[in-house]
């Protein structure tokens, strides 16, 4: 009688420590790491600035489409690295429902001008020279991105480099 | 009569602290005095163990920034702070409001633990235990405790308890790396420190706790560590990009940085780091050409 609730403990810390170990030894990899933020669910605040060419670009002008809001810095090895990703990305929804739009975090045009003269872009890319547009998405560092649903609500926050196959899976996620 | 005296003196002391705690600070301030004491009690949002007060770092100035222009909006204290937690999350704020009603959270527990040590005494010194004084004072030290706990600031994520296995410097080295890709900063930090206190002068270590004090607004200071990874190894080509690109973009001496883009261009295989660097180097030679 004594040994009983011994045995019926010993059980059931073996259960959970089973259930923990098969949790985590099976948990995929993360290959983007999407983030908490208070803007998801809500509408993402507008943006608005001029393109490296001068054009005027606002974020709303992209509604209708999902859009991949990415804060990038030339200085950022993780930016970068992720450069070839996003323009893969770019070229795969060139047709299609999503966008790309980059803004300058802590960085200048010139230095932005002569990187995208090497690795061509197709969108535009805002300066933020006081770093507002990256405090309203309370972006702390680069490389740091959002991904905005068709209506504008921000989706997924996502704090590392992206790739194209994990920005595609978000999609996936939301339109499934 | 004179049994009540120690409970009116008592009950007279947390009149008191209650009414200095919830009255605040009168004396008028300047727009940048209450800019900076409001950027005081807020994190830097890249350098989070600074206030945005403290930091240099660039999204700590575009904080400063915003709180400014709240300021001049005409925006209180408690509506600039939410606005910022709306952006950034609650972490953000470093302290609670020290006025009003929330300022009740720094007086209830000093208030609590003058009434719960009062009535100890008085119990104690009547010789008779009595579960409801016992009860009362665990009563105010468990809202004390929950108060002081749920007002004091949301913990730091990397203050968080979390386990993690004993690794080599190696394996830590590429953990450290893998952190700063996932733009871990803080906790890529602390995996160079734990490094660091074992080997410190591990090169590597050095060069990139360097560079990570450096995104945090604090060059002087991320110098002193890259010159020490330069020390130890001078052909050790991460620590000139980075030596190079403080002299270059925060002290302004583009004439400084050049010896050290090339030493990196020296001594780093090709790739696409050296494609970055050469433009660097091409930026800091036109700048000190077009000084002199």
């Amino acid at each position: 009688m004594k040994r009983r609730p011994a045995l019926v403990i010993a059980g059931a810390v073996a259960v959970v420590v089973a259930g923990l170990v098969a949790v985590l030894a099976t948990r995929s990899p993360a290959l983007t790491k999407v983030a908490e933020s208070p803007l998801i669910g809500n509408i993402a605040p507008e943006v608005r600035g001029n393109g490296l060419d001068g054009t005027p670009v606002r974020l709303s002008d992209f509604r209708g489409k999902f859009v991949v809001l990415n804060f990038f810095a030339t200085w950022c090895i993780p930016c970068r690295q992720e450069h070839p990703e996003l323009i893969k990305f770019a070229e795969q929804h060139k047709d299609g429902n999503a966008r790309v739009l980059q803004v300058i975090f802590d960085d200048t045009p010139s230095a932005v001008r002569d990187f995208v003269e090497r690795q061509p872009v197709s969108w535009p890319i805002i300066d933020d020279p006081d770093g507002q547009v990256a405090l309203d998405f309370g972006v702390r560092g680069p490389p740091e991105s959002f991904l905005l649903g068709p209506d504008g609500t921000v989706l997924f926050k996502i704090v590392g480099r992206v790739d194209a196959a994990g920005l595609n899976r978000l999609i996936d996620q939301v339109t499934r | 009569m004179r049994r009540w005296l120690p409970w009116l003196a008592l009950l007279l002391v947390v009149i008191g602290a209650l009414f200095v705690g919830t009255r605040g600070d009168d004396a008028p301030e300047t727009a940048a005095e209450r800019t900076e004491r409001v950027a005081k009690g807020v994190r830097c949002p890249t350098c989070q163990k600074l206030s945005a007060a403290e930091s240099d770092a660039a999204a700590a100035k575009a904080v400063r920034l915003a709180i400014r222009r709240d300021v001049d909006a005409g925006r209180s204290d408690s509506e600039i702070r939410a606005r910022l937690a709306a952006r950034y999350g609650r972490d953000i704020i470093l302290t609670p409001d020290s006025s009003g009603v929330s300022g009740l959270v720094w007086v209830l527990p000093v208030a609590g633990g003058v009434v719960a040590a009062g009535a100890l005494a008085l119990r104690i010194g009547r010789r008779r235990p009595s579960w409801v004084v016992g009860g009362g004072i665990a009563a105010v030290a468990v809202i004390a405790g929950f108060l002081v706990a749920n007002g004091a600031g949301q913990r730091l994520p990397d203050d968080a308890i979390t386990g993690s296995i004993e690794q080599t410097s190696g394996n830590r080295l590429a953990v450290a790396r893998q952190q700063i890709a996932d733009g871990e900063l803080v906790e890529a930090l602390k995996t160079y420190d734990s490094i660091l206190g074992e080997d410190p002068e591990n090169v590597e270590a050095l060069a990139y706790r360097g560079w990570i004090v450096r995104l945090a607004g604090l060059s002087d200071d991320a110098l002193g560590y890259i010159d020490r990874a330069i020390a130890a190894d001078p052909t050790y080509p991460d620590a000139r990009f980075f030596k190079g690109m403080i002299l270059f973009r925060d002290k302004n001496d583009p004439a400084g940085a050049i010896p050290e883009f090339r030493a990196f261009l020296e001594h780093a295989s090709p790739g696409e780091r050296t494609a970055a660097v050469e433009e660097q180097l091409r930026q800091a030679e036109a700048a000190a050409s077009g000084a002199s």
